[in-house]
């Protein structure tokens, strides 16, 4: 099992870098290119998150990988903001005005399975799952 | 992203958008695009051939211009979005409310 920590800056322009790693990291362990684009989005809407929903007062925020090796590839966003009860979260409303609540629900979409731990005052920690399919998905 | 490519006609508009649209380029894309929308044409047709990458951050974006479009009695189309797109469209049922057109001499 490899472990890889990033620290990243609280800052929208390096979200991007998020999506490179995990790009990389996942192609390294198999995953086909389907799989690859779903990661890129997952670990782009939990940046996302920490960034617009947190309010963080830290200047980074930390993203960590878990390689099991053909096996499944899990990754945690942690951020010490304001944290949020993700129950209450309400499904977006295509005709709103203003459209928000995507983000989690993508996730859960295109992830095996996704844990969120969240504390009042003390920031929210998303953990999310995706295995290593065997089949030739494109 | 890059979204300077514009052409129209009296039946529709079409823009072209492409790179990536994320928590980054939003603001760009957001102030760009409202004001590319601003026509009498109909149709408003978003060529996405070029288009790599987009999040929920452009899918709140795309909606709201939707439903801004739908009171001026106007559509907006999205035009071959790649399959990583159509695939996030598709589970948020946005592709429910937004049409999403293939034109073959467009596609790479």
């Amino acid at each position: 099992m490899d472990r890889i920590r990033l620290t990243l800056p609280t800052k929208p322009e390096y979200v991007s870098l998020a999506r490179l790693t995990i790009a990389s990291v996942a192609n390294n362990m198999g995953f086909s290119i389907g799989d690859v684009e779903d990661l890129k989005v997952a670990v782009s809407e939990a940046c996302t998150n920490a960034l617009n929903h947190s309010m963080n007062p830290d200047s980074t925020y930390d993203l960590i990988y878990t390689v099991e090796e053909n096996e499944k590839l899990s990754f945690t966003v942690t951020d010490r903001g304001v944290g949020f009860e993700p129950e209450t979260v309400v499904e977006p409303d295509l005709n709103g005005k203003k459209v928000n609540g995507f983000g989690l629900f993508i996730i859960k979409s295109l992830m095996d399975r996704v844990d969120i731990v969240s504390e009042k005052g003390a920031g929210t920690s998303i953990t999310m799952i995706k295995n290593l399919s065997t089949a030739n998905e494109i | 992203m890059d979204n300077k490519n514009r052409t129209g006609t009296e039946q529709a508009t079409m823009i072209s958008i492409k790179g990536e649209i994320d928590i980054y380029s939003i603001g760009k894309f957001r102030e760009s695009i409202e004001e590319k929308i601003e026509t009498q044409a109909p149709q408003i047709i978003l060529d996405c051939t070029e288009l790599s990458y987009m999040d929920s951050t452009g899918m709140g974006v795309l909606i709201e211009l939707r439903n801004k479009a739908k009171e001026m009695g106007q559509k907006i189309i999205m035009m071959n979005p790649r399959p990583n797109i159509k695939k996030l469209l598709n589970i948020t049922g946005v592709d429910k409310i937004i049409d999403i057109i293939e034109n073959p001499i467009n596609q790479s």
